[in-house]
């Protein structure tokens, strides 16, 4: 069931627009400023062949393709924009169903006291526990709002914020294809130096709290579902000299959905963050606790679908690409996490640290459930939760280190030690995969990179990723050779030596070549592609396996 | 200017703050759904590795509660959370043909389950497969239309085998894509369940409701009622009989028969009886 | 078919939209220092020698691995230069907390801003990291860079120096 929007008045559209603004060019010679035009693309498209071995499904269309163009357009106080996006039909595991339109278009006024946008806009109140709204093209993530915001600055270190919207859904902005819910915001922020700079204060504090209430119809005559729910925070920044310290509290009344069961429980969140840096040192610590903080702009909602607010995993982002076999997603629901980092440099010149320093980072975070009990009192409360009671064993632990070492000019390595584990009921939560007992993984990687010559590197990764669960043990290897600026070419091979099962013991090999020119980027690879999690920016999606050709034209002007 | 601009805020402020509802009553106890003589056939894909499912299933015995005759339930195990996994205990196979044909047809595992279908309509978000939390709102839209036709049924077992005789009565016109569709649900059939919100993540007898075991009708899409276009006042008698499978228990089954439109594939009235003799 | 079309309209805007185009002025948008406060981009300076930004997070290796790299040969590009680096961070919430003991755990001495609602990157047709801009002496962009291989810093180099003897560069961004 595909319905591909109509896109040729889209495109005539834009050809107005572009005839408009291209008879503007022809008159820059005059003294009146007649803006100016900038704007980026791109297009990633995949051919997919089937392969029954790894578990690649056929594929009808052959070819998936995501693009996007965006047009800047920027004169003075004035700036508007718009954007083209088409996915046609869409790749694989990506968040968005087929189609093309015009889904984000704006019009922003901008002073020193005063903001005004109109149309799609991007917005996020303090940590975002209560409102975020942000694009992530890697996942076809977009959950912008469209309506109206604005900014006023009354006073000096005084920020206020109101909007009115609704969000996204797909592609066209007309109020049937928004969400069900109606969106209203309001964030106040003070930074109080600013306003009291005569004082000299030395710790700069800053306060702020933000209320979103979400308007969505009751029209079930048995559920009594709130019309109007509210979520409100409070928070406050200290900093003075290396140190700062933030705190967030966020609360979330009466929210019945599907996610939390239909349960009229109020939701908390409370986020703690310090953190103390100076020269070769800097340390960072987090404590989160969420209960019921699931906030879409429809109570029916799911998924990545029409999230209201932003609840980051507590864990560090991995890019290695056998670190990320082993990921976490916030469990909105309920959770205690913890996160320590601390990175420092091994100053040059002494023993550990060599010619050039040695740089040292170590991270542990380590979440656990709440420890529930069902409310038998009032059953529509769902369960009771102590604020400090955790469960018994850990939803979700992962310690590492890094080493980065340069020996020579032309040679440096990093080396890295991380140690996964995941309660067994939660794995099967988060990845489907039905384990009969709490994973663990232990991973070792190993990137070097050697200069051959000026502007001719050549970098290889060997990586290794041990565990008894799920499917086994993997190895890669992945040699990178590139010439600054323009060449490169990659080959690696991820292998499945440790599967249980012999037959799916697969290599899956792979190659990529690109060239980058001025401010466009050609990439073009081949291979098989292990289905698995990928992770960009907090939210997860996952990739389904692949076999084929994928292709990736990207450029800014 | 400065008033101005400050005033607004205030309003704006005001405004924004009123806006928060809090429920005293969450479930309507005197609400009594209205008398209908529609009844609503909902299918809800599930499985039993799916361990978000028992929160959907405890959402359908609510809705049954307000609802009763009204609504008919079809659980439908299929799809990646409907597979065995012996080494873990989740043994038996409730798929069926007709099963994975719609599951396949409607995408419920790419929409993830839970999910069902309220007589397969689409709703307002382009959607056949919905969240439970929708499912209330649904039915007591689809209560407050006037029903196109009616079914009566009778299911009788006379030495293992099983026949059903169907009676369809229009109230209006139809068209030659009607199809009858009859088939056999199971109830209290006991097996492992996979439950996250149990601190073990699974309930070891877990009661399993409505259960599609299989189709009376030919193939997975039912029989056409009439060739041709169907006259308001036309009664159809339709009989069908199958040697019944022995590891149904019939005290526990129910016979579940609904006309769809082939091509919309939306059901539009459906009835449900259980098995006498 | 359709994504064919879509990009021939892709170039048909870039051919139109590109020439004739004066150098473009940094956008004013408001970002956050590591203490907290917002500072406007309009703000940011150096005298009238030649800027780098750059965009990055603490999640992107070739970001790292360019910050890195110049790291290494800063203070010789300062002497020469009198260049200065503004690291702009898109990180979120989940890592921005994060921003501050990391450049300092590295011991990098760039001036660092975080972007979280990514208006700033928006503004400037930033897609994905690194990006990398140079900024002449009346802070208007004169080169950009998307990617990093390893080697590349010295081309931004060469660019650099040439901002700062006066010589005017031709804008990569352009046709040949």
């Amino acid at each position: 069931m595909v319905r591909t929007k109509c896109d040729i008045g889209s495109i005539r559209f834009i050809l107005y627009a572009l005839m408009l603004l291209f008879s503007q060019k022809l008159t820059a010679q005059t003294k009146v400023d007649p803006g100016d035009i900038s704007g980026n693309f791109q297009m990633d498209a995949q051919y997919y062949r089937e392969d029954t071995l790894i578990g690649a499904p056929d594929f009808p269309e052959n070819v998936g393709s995501n693009s996007f163009l965006n047009l800047l357009y920027t004169r003075n106080k004035f700036q508007a924009g718009i954007r083209y996006e088409a996915y046609l039909p869409v790749q694989q595991g990506f968040l968005r169903t087929t189609g093309s339109g015009l889904p984000y278009r704006y019009a922003k006024w901008t002073d020193t006291k005063f903001e005004l946008t109109a149309g799609t806009f991007y917005e996020q109140f303090g940590s975002g526990m209560v409102l975020r709204s942000y694009e992530e093209w890697g996942l076809g993530f977009d959950n912008s709002i469209d309506g109206f915001r604005g900014k006023v600055r009354p006073y000096e270190g005084v920020e206020l914020t109101g909007l009115v919207g609704r969000q996204r859904n797909a592609f066209s902005n007309r109020v049937e294809n928004l969400s069900a819910g109606l969106i209203r915001g309001f964030d106040a922020n003070w930074n109080i130096n600013e306003t009291f700079d005569s004082l000299n204060i030395k710790t700069r504090i800053r306060i702020g709290g933000s209320f979103v209430s979400r308007y969505q119809k009751d029209e079930d005559p048995i559920q009594n579902y709130p019309e109007n729910v509210a979520a409100m925070a409070a928070r406050v920044n200290l900093n003075r000299k290396g140190f700062n310290l933030f705190v967030e509290v966020a609360k979330k009344i009466n929210d019945p959905s599907t996610v939390n069961n239909i349960i009229y429980k109020d939701g908390s969140g409370v986020l703690v963050q310090g953190s103390y840096a100076r020269k070769g040192l800097g340390i960072s610590v987090q404590a989160k606790r969420i209960d019921n903080m699931d906030f879409r702009s429809d109570r029916t909602a799911t998924f990545n679908n029409l999230n209201l607010n932003f609840l980051p995993p507590q864990t560090k982002q991995h890019t290695y690409r056998l670190a990320t076999l082993f990921p976490y997603a916030t469990q909105p629901l309920g959770e205690w996490a913890g996160q320590v980092e601390v990175a420092y440099k091994i100053k040059k010149g002494t023993r550990l640290g060599g010619k050039y320093g040695t740089s040292l980072t170590f991270n542990w975070s380590r979440i656990h459930g709440l420890d529930k009990v069902p409310n038998l009192n009032m059953p529509s409360e769902g369960y009771d939760a102590d604020f400090f009671g955790i469960s018994e064993k850990p939803f979700f632990q992962d310690i590492n280190l890094e080493i980065y070492h340069k020996f020579s000019k032309h040679f440096k390595a990093t080396l890295s030690f991380l140690y996964f584990n995941y309660d067994e009921v939660l794995f099967k939560q988060l990845t489907g995969f039905q384990t009969t007992e709490d994973v663990t993984a232990h991973v070792q990687i190993l990137d070097m990179s050697y200069k051959v010559k000026k502007k001719q590197t050549l970098r290889m990764e060997l990586q290794h990723a041990y565990t008894q669960q799920e499917f086994g043990s993997w190895a890669m290897a992945l040699i990178e050779y590139s010439i600054a600026p323009r060449y490169f070419i990659a080959i690696f091979d991820e292998y499945n030596y440790g599967n249980e099962d012999e037959d799916l013991r697969l290599h899956y090999f792979s190659g990529t070549a690109g060239v980058n020119y001025k401010t466009y980027r050609f990439q073009l690879g081949y291979g098989r592609q292990r289905a698995g999690v990928l992770c960009v920016g907090g939210v997860c999606r996952i990739v389904p396996a692949s076999n084929g050709v994928i292709l990736s034209v990207v450029g800014s002007f | 200017m400065k008033v101005f601009k400050l005033g607004s805020l205030i309003a704006l402020l005001a405004f924004v703050l009123s806006s928060c509802d809090i429920i005293d009553e969450p479930v309507c106890l005197d609400c009594q759904a209205e008398a209908s003589e529609m009844k609503i056939l909902l299918e809800d894909f599930t499985g039993h590795l799916c361990g978000n499912c028992p929160r959907a299933h405890e959402q359908l015995e609510v809705l049954k509660a307000s609802y009763g005759e009204n609504l008919i339930i079809v659980g439908i195990h299929a799809g990646g959370f409907a597979k065995v996994f012996p080494a873990a205990g989740y043994i038996p196979d409730y798929t069926t043909s007709m099963g994975d044909e719609l599951e396949e047809y409607y995408g419920a595992d790419i929409e993830g389950l839970p999910v069902g279908m309220v007589n397969r309509r689409t709703w307002q978000d382009g959607k056949v497969l919905q969240k439970f939390a929708g499912w209330g709102t649904q039915i007591s839209t689809i209560l407050a239309e006037t029903p196109p036709l009616s079914i009566g049924l009778t299911a009788v077992i006379t030495d293992q085998i099983l026949r059903v005789d169907a009676q369809v009565g229009y109230f209006e016109a139809g068209t030659a894509d009607h199809h009858l569709v009859i088939v056999v649900t199971e109830d209290s059939i006991f097996s492992k369940q996979s439950d996250y919100d149990v601190p073990d993540g699974y309930i070891p007898n877990y009661h399993h409701q409505h259960m599609l075991r299989g189709s009376i009708t030919p193939g997975n899409w039912g029989e056409q009622l009439k060739p041709g276009a169907i006259q308001a006042g036309e009664i159809f008698n339709k009989e069908y009989q199958l040697t019944w499978n022995s590891d149904w228990d019939s005290n526990n089954c129910h016979i579940v028969a609904y006309v769809i439109d082939n091509i919309t594939k939306e059901v539009l009235q459906a009835e449900e009886i259980i098995i006498n003799g | 078919m359709k994504s064919i079309y879509a990009f021939l309209f892709t170039v048909l805007c870039l051919n139109i939209v590109v020439f004739g185009q004066t150098d473009r002025e940094l956008p004013n948008v408001m970002v956050k220092n590591l203490e907290g406060e917002n500072i406007e981009t309009g703000t940011f300076d150096n005298e009238g020698g030649p800027i780098i930004i750059s965009f990055w997070a603490t999640w992107c290796k070739p970001c790292i691995l360019e910050l890195r790299a110049i790291a290494e040969e800063y203070e010789d590009w300062q002497e020469e230069t009198g260049v200065k680096l503004i690291a702009i961070s898109i990180d979120d919430t989940r890592n921005a907390h994060k921003v501050a003991p990391f450049v300092s755990g590295k011991d990098w001495d760039y001036e660092v801003y975080i972007d979280e609602n990514g208006d700033f990157k928006r503004a400037l047709n930033v897609g994905n990291v690194p990006h990398t801009f140079v900024l002449n002496a009346d802070k208007q962009i004169v080169w950009q860079h998307n990617s990093y291989s390893p080697g590349d810093e010295e081309e931004l180099y060469e660019v650099v120096r040439a901002v700062a003897e006066g010589v005017e560069i031709e804008r990569n961004d352009e046709q040949e």
